[in-house]
Formats: C-alpha cells, structure tokens, sequence
C-alpha cells in the first residue's frame, strides 16, 4: 500500500507548518522522515495519521483518499515516542483492546496477541497479569509495536519511537523494529530527528526543512548527493567552511571522517613530506582528485578508537579524525572532490 | 489559560465526515452548551427572579408585577446591618489569618518544625469530619467561657475553618518555590528574616492574595458556626437568609441570596488568572 | 551550609517554629479536636454523668431510618457526580468548549444556604422549574412534580453544590494524562465515551477517588441544604436530626451518638483521604 501525498498544506503554530508536500512513498518500505525540529516532520505524520485535517491537498493510501477520514477510518497505526502504553491495562488488554474495539471474539483475540507478542520477541507467559510499567523501555517499545500491529493496519506510523532509550538499546532495537517492519512487509513512515537512525534504517529518507520537503531520495543517495546546501550540512558530521575559490568565497561542506590530515612536521622535527606545491594562505588548490588546504592542528580529543582534532583553517575550525596521534601545529587538510560540495553563498 | 489554545491545536478538527456529520456535531455542541448553561444558571436564575418579584401569582411564568421593593426594603431594614457585620467580621478574619498562617504555612513548607506529622493531623481533622456535631460541642463550651453570641466568639468560630483551609493552600503556595531561590540569597549574606521579605513573599505574593481573598469569602459564606454561636444576637447575611427563607419571605431570601453570590462571581470573573485549581481545590472542601 | 532539614533542628529553631505554630495550633486545638473529642466522650454518658450505650441505642432506634437515608442519599448524589463530572471534565479534556470550565465553576463561590434556597425556588411546586416547563405549553402546570420537597431536589441540591469542586478535581487529573495515550485509543477508533470510561476515569482512579471522598464528607456534613429542602414527611438528613437535639432537646448525649455516627461514616473516607495525603 504505497502512500501518495500531493499538495498537502497545514497551517499549525506559528512555525511547524507544513506547504505543499508532494511525495510518494513506497509500498512496503520504510519511510524516514528526518529534520530539525519545527521542520514540520511530527506535524506531517499527524496529518497522514488524521490527528490533523489538511488545509490543502491529498493523502492516498494505495487509491483510497482519507484526507478527510477520521483516524479511526483510516486503518493506520501509530507507534509514539513515549510508548504510550496505557498503565490501567495489562500487556494483554493492552495488546488487545483494538481488536475488542473491532468486536474480535475473546479467544481469537488472545491468539493473535500471543501471535504478534511472540513476534516481536516478547515472553507471553504472564501477559495476563503484567503491567507495561514492569517492562524495561526497550521491551514497552516492542509491546507498543505489537498493540499497533495486531489490528493489522495498512500503514504503520512510528513518531521518534527511539528517542527515550538510552543508546545501546536504541541501536538494537533499530534492527528489531526494521526486521519486524519488514517480516509483516508493512508500509511504515519512521519520523525521527536522529539523521543516523534515518539513514541506517530506511529504505528511503524524507529530508524536511521549514515545513517544506527539502531533498527525498535513498539513503546513499541523500547522503552522497546533496542537492542543496541544507542537506549537505544537516546530514553526517558536517562542517562549512567559508573558503575563497576562483575568486569568490563560497561555501564548502566536509564530514570529518572524510578529510585527511597531514602533519607539515613529524614528530621528529624534520618535514615528513615536502609540500609539491606551496599553498597559498587563502586559497584551495585541487591535487590528484583532492582538495588541498593548509591548516593548523589547535586541540585533539582521545574518542577511544580514534583521535578527533580540532583544525583551524582560515580562521575557521573544523573537526577532522584520524587514528594517529598528531602534534599541534601546521598540517595539511586533503578531502576527495567526490566527498565535499561546494555551494554558492 | 494558555492550556485551552493546544489542546484546541490539537483536538480541534479530527473527525469530519461530510457536511451532514458537522451539522451533527455542530447540535451536539450546542446541546453540551445548552444543558450546561441550564443546568447552572436554572436555579441562579430563579433566584433573580424572585429578587425583582413584588408579585408573583402562579401559575404565571414570570412575576405579576416587577420592582425593586424588596432591594429597598432590605437595603433598609435589618439586613444592612448583617451585611456590615459580615463583610466586617470576614475582613479581620482574613487579616487574622493572614498573619498567623503565612508564617507557618512556610515553615511547614520548609520542614522547619518540630513533630510536623503531628501538627499536620492537627490541621487535617477539620476538613475530614462534618461541622455541625463538633461545633455543637464548641457552642457548649463556649458558653461556659461566656463567648457565645459575642464578636469575639464569631470570629473564632470562623477561624477554625479558615485557618485549615489558609494553612493547606498557602502550604502549597510556599512549596512551589524552588528552595535555591532562597539558598541563594542565603549564601550571599542574607539573613532568614531578611530572605524571607525580600525574596520568598514577593514570589509568594499572587498565592497569598488568591488565598486571603478565599478566607475572606469562606467567612462571608459560613452558616453553620454562625447560627449556633452568633445568632441570634449576631446575625450574619448566610443566618438572615436563612431565616427569611424559613419564614417563607422569598423575596427578601431572594435579595439576600443574590447579595451573597456577587462577590463569589466577582471574584471568579476578576480573578480568573490568580486562581490556580490548588487553590479552589483547597477551597471546595471547607 | 545554612541549610537546614528536619532532623537537625537546633532547640532555637524548635522553639521559633512551635512558636509560629502555636495560636493556629491552639485555636483548632481548643476549637476543634477537644470539642470533637468531648463529642465522643459525651456520647457516651447520660444526662446523669453516667457511662452508658444507651445514647446510641436511642439514636439508632429513633433515627437510625434517618442514617440510612442519609447515606442512601449521599451514596446516590456521589454516583451523580462522578457522572456528570467525569463526562463533562471528559469532554473538556477531549474538546474545546472555553465557557464550559467557567460556568462550572460557580457553584464553587454559591455558598450551600444560597444553593438550598436557590434550589427550593427552582423545584418547589410552584418554583420556576415548573413555570419554565408550563411556558412551553406542553404539560399542565397543575400536575406538575414537586421535586423540591422530595429526595430528588435534595440530591439535585447537593450535586448541584459539588458540580465546581468535583469538576475542578476531575479535570486537573484527567489533564495530566499523557495526549499520546489517548491518541493512541483514538487512532483505534475508541469514541469521546469510550476514552472517558475506558481511559481517563481508571488511569485516574486514585485521583476520582479523593474526590470521592472530599465530596462524600461534605454532603454528609451538609447542614444548611437540608434545612432548605428536603423529603416533606419523610426520613430526613441526619444533621437535621443533630440539629434538633440539640437546639429543641438540647439532649446533647444522643446528639453527640449521632455526631460519632457520622463521624464512622466520614472516617473510612477520612483515612482514604490521609493516607493519600501523607503519601504525597
């Protein structure tokens, strides 16, 4: 069940808004939708979700429009950042309560909250008498996933569903919903601020900005192949430098694991490479397929595995890491052509 | 107030199926309203009615003949002197309060006093248990200590109930300060005393007026402490009310009914902002 | 460095803070816990100054009617109220209906005499009620129900008396519900009803339960509504029959048994209501 959005406008606060939105996302995949906050991304999601009616446009899920339906009508799903799991209830009537809803009989009822439970690794044996306060956020996660899933929806909505879990269960779980998403091969839209999850995750990545759709595309894609300037810095660990090149400053963005630094002096004093060509103060030269600028190494940082500097170049500072221990002082900085961009000011 | 704004953000348009279910909605709300406004205003309205009845024939829907007699007549007779003996009583109540229970409703707040669980059971008891049966007993008591029907005796009686009810809200008042606040102040040089008037009353200070304002009207409000100690020397506006609607003078009950509501909604309209639910809470149970 | 916690009080401390206390503490003290507990006490002796159970004996065989009755009427006005309190603080929750809150919060400044008389001129046989309805042309006036006069307008009264306070305590606890649980409901196609009966009453069940008791207590306290209104002929609101003891009998034993009758019907409340306190 692909989902069509065209023209979709909602005017909400004063920013959070969203102004025509035209994409379509594909049947059976997921979906991230990525962007600072207030971009519009939550305010989206809830419009697809029915929580909000659209000023304008159109939702479709497959042919079905339910622009104007209820969110009880629109066989949706919804998966909430605090799980949202009701405390009066136990996991089972939890699991269960929109199948009770749908007038589902008792004992087909408890089979498939067992069923779906058991998929998404959750112990069924005491459902009946546990509460989701006695599960660890990870696993009220799960059972939220569960609730959503057993109606059997068309469309699986998740808003930040990882953002309250500390960081190693939030990387486990980015595998476990991603492996349930695609066992039921449900459609699902992930909204999240975390540009990481959105990219390790989805099939493909709605990158918004000031309620607008700013670039839309695969992963490696959006990733690789920034089509404007807000996508290149929001996505990786992204750094701008204001630099002067063919004689106008412009702007370029660089991920510090993509830049390489060379020390101008080794650790012994003596020069561990001759320059082949000296750099001008001011100026970026193009050398075998790099870019080539001179910097001076301020500050290091140990991060484990790796050390992370702190580079100043032209008075503007960056991070770059490497897994030697560098002296301070001059080096120089060379990235690929392929992986930094340009872009006009 | 803010509130209203996001949930109606939130909430407002979610279920629109066609313009015939909006109609629908539409009535529903306007039957929510009309209920309400009904069920509230009904017998308020009743009330205003008779006040401005000079006769009133049944089964005539409305009076025979409209006036202001009976606002002259109590404006006049006996019921201006209760009205002044109220609104007295109630202001040195107030005043009473204020100075005895700010002080210790902020130690209590700050746990600065001994066998606190105890005091606490102490100022609890008069909201658990009803009035009439204690302060029957107060009454007895009170004659023996030749207080009833004095002001004195009034005053006092009405201090039971205002107190408990100052102490828990300005109780809560105190404790929503941030302790830091006053620390601060500490570690700078400040004084206890000298924190205490410069830093915590002026933040406590909307807390404080909202409070006085509800002791001043629980005292204008109390009956039942008033009938068995004051009357009938001293008759309070609730007691004359009560014995004009007893003696089936509607209209006066009427007009003295009306009396006392105003400054409640005066308040209510007035006050919107500064009247936190903790507060009223605190208030409905006296 | 200055701060202090409770368990290192100096004795200056202890005597400035029993200090502060003391003329609150000595007037609730003198004015209200020795009169209660001479009210036990009292109810226990007879007008002769000896120890006896026949003060109960006589409360209970002359108005033990009337305590039922009075329980009865209390029970079914607090039924009332959640209802009412719990649909309409619901759909303020759930919906935006700005007026609503402040009209019901006026019975919360009508003192309970106003509300007693209000409610009389409103009910009684020839009240306004009855006018409205005999304006509609639609029902003769003459045959018209007193409700004033009847159990009905005294549990109309002190419903109408707790609307403000209940409503107030329902709606703080249902706003402190979390908007994506009920979302969550919603999105399963859970109605206004439904979120209110299945979700916001028993997420809140500790909060509808204080409310509950707080409400409970004052109906059974009630004194001036009563006296207002009430069942013409029939049993009576035991604080009606206090009232009497005291003031025509002034038979101040069996008045004090029916004192500490109410009292053991307010104290299960009473320790609902503190153990929620003290827990807080």
């Amino acid at each position: 069940m692909g989902i069509y959005i065209e023209g979709l406008t909602k005017a909400y606060g004063k920013k959070r808004g969203i102004t025509d939105i035209n994409i379509h996302l594909p049947e059976g995949g997921l979906t991230a939708i990525v962007g600072p906050s207030g971009c519009g991304k939550t305010t989206l999601l809830r419009t697809l979700a029915g929580f909000h009616t659209a000023d304008e446009g159109r939702i479709l899920f497959g042919s079905r429009d339910v622009t104007r339906i209820s969110p009880q009508g629109r066989k949706a799903a919804m998966v909430f950042q605090h799980y949202a799991l009701w405390p009066h209830m136990t996991v089972a009537d939890n699991v269960g309560y929109g199948l009770r809803l749908q007038k589902v009989p008792a004992k087909e009822r408890e089979r498939r909250v067992r069923e779906v439970l058991e998929r998404v690794e959750i112990d069924t044996s005491d459902i009946g008498a546990r509460y989701p306060q006695h599960y660890s956020g990870g696993q009220q996660q799960r059972i939220a996933l569960a609730r959503a899933l057993v109606v059997q929806p068309e469309v699986l909505l998740l808003d930040e569903p990882l953002s309250n879990l500390d960081a190693k269960v939030r990387q486990r779980l980015r595998i476990g919903i991603r492996s349930i998403q695609q066992s039921f091969g449900i459609t699902a839209v992930y909204v999240t601020h975390d540009q990481e999850e959105a990219l390790s995750m989805a099939d493909y990545v709605i990158l918004m900005n000031d309620g607008k759709v700013e670039q839309a595309g695969t992963p490696e894609e959006i990733y690789r192949k920034p089509s404007t300037y807000f996508t290149a810095q929001f996505l990786g660990e992204s750094h701008t430098l204001t630099l002067k090149y063919q004689g106008k400053p412009q702007r370029l963005v660089l991920r510090s694991g993509d830049a390489l630094v060379t020390p101008v002096v080794d650790e012994w004093g003596t020069n561990a490479e001759t320059l082949e060509r000296s750099i001008a103060h001011e100026e970026v030269i193009e050398e075998d397929g790099s870019w080539v600028m001179e910097g001076e190494i301020r500050h290091h940082l140990f991060m484990g595995s790796y050390y992370r500097y702190m580079v100043e170049i032209q008075g503007q500072s960056m991070f770059v890491d490497d897994d030697r221990l560098l002296k301070p002082g001059s080096c120089k900085v060379t990235i690929p052509t392929e992986k930094a961009y340009w872009f006009d000011i | 107030m803010s509130k209203p704004l996001e949930v109606a953000l939130l909430s407002a348009p979610m279920s629109e199926r066609g313009p015939w279910f909006s109609t629908l909605r539409l009535t529903r709300r306007f039957a929510i309203y009309a209920i309400s406004i009904f069920m509230i205003f009904g017998p308020l309205s009743s009330l205003l009615l008779w006040s401005v009845a000079e006769k009133w024939f049944w089964p005539n829907p409305f009076p025979t003949q409209w006036g202001f007699k009976y606002w002259q007549q109590a404006f006049e007779g006996k019921m201006l002197s209760s009205l002044g003996l109220s609104f007295g009583i109630a202001i040195v109540v107030s005043i009473i309060c204020l100075v005895i229970t700010v002080p210790l409703a902020y130690v209590i707040a700050r746990n600065r006093i001994p066998l606190k669980h105890i005091v606490l059971l102490i100022f609890l008891l008069p909201q658990a248990f009803p009035q009439l049966p204690v302060f029957s007993n107060v009454m007895v008591l009170m004659y023996r200590w030749d207080l009833v029907g004095t002001l004195t005796g009034l005053i006092l009686i009405h201090l039971v109930g205002a107190l408990v009810f100052s102490l828990w809200t300005l109780v809560s008042v105190f404790q929503s300060i941030a302790e830091p606040l006053e620390e601060a102040s500490y570690m700078l040089g400040g004084s206890r005393i000298y924190t205490f008037f410069h830093v915590v009353l002026p933040i406590a200070l909307p807390g404080i007026i909202a409070s006085t304002l509800l002791v001043f009207l629980y005292s204008l409000d109390e009956f039942t402490g008033s009938l068995l100690i004051g009357a009938p020397y001293h008759i309070t506006m609730p007691v004359f009310m009560y014995n004009a609607a007893g003696g089936y003078e509607m209209q006066v009950a009427s007009v003295t009914s009306v009396l006392l509501m105003i400054p409640g909604i005066l308040l209510l309209f007035l006050l919107q902002k500064y009247m936190r639910s903790e507060y009223l809470a605190a208030f409905g149970r006296v | 460095m200055r701060r202090i916690n409770a368990f290192s009080l100096t004795l200056k401390q202890q005597l400035a803070g029993a200090a502060i206390a003391a003329p609150a503490l000595a007037i609730v003290t003198l004015l209200f816990v020795y009169p209660f507990l001479r009210s036990l006490q009292s109810s226990f002796r007879s007008q002769e100054g000896v120890w006896t159970l026949d003060n109960y004996s006589e409360a209970l065989s002359i108005y033990g009617g009337d305590y039922l009755y009075t329980l009865w009427i209390c029970g079914v006005s607090l039924v009332a109220l959640i209802i009412i309190t719990a649909i309409i603080g619901g759909l303020l929750r759930l919906g935006v209906y700005p007026l609503l809150e402040f009209i019901f919060k006026i019975p919360l400044f009508v003192p309970f005499v106003v509300v007693g008389h209000a409610m009389r001129v409103f009910l009684a046989p020839h009240g306004t009620l009855n006018s409205a309805l005999s304006i509609t042309g639609m029902f003769n006036p003459d045959i018209l129900p007193s409700f004033a006069f009847s159990s009905l307008g005294l549990v109309a009264a002190l419903v109408w008396k707790n609307l403000g306070i209940g409503l107030l305590l329902m709606l703080g606890a249902f706003r402190s519900v979390n908007e994506s649980m009920l979302e969550a409901a919603r999105g399963m196609g859970a109605g206004k009803m439904k979120l209110i009966w299945h979700f916001l009453v028993p997420m809140n069940k500790g909060s509808v339960g204080v409310m509950a008791v707080l409400t409970f207590t004052s109906m059974l306290g009630s004194f001036s509504i009563p006296a207002m209104i009430g069942n013409a002929g029939g049993s009576q609101m035991i604080m009606m029959d206090l009232y009497h003891q005291i003031v025509y009998q002034q038979n101040y034993g069996v008045a004090n048994a029916i004192g500490v009758l109410t009292y053991i019907a307010s104290l299960g409340a009473a320790i609902y209501y503190l153990k929620g306190v003290t827990k807080k």
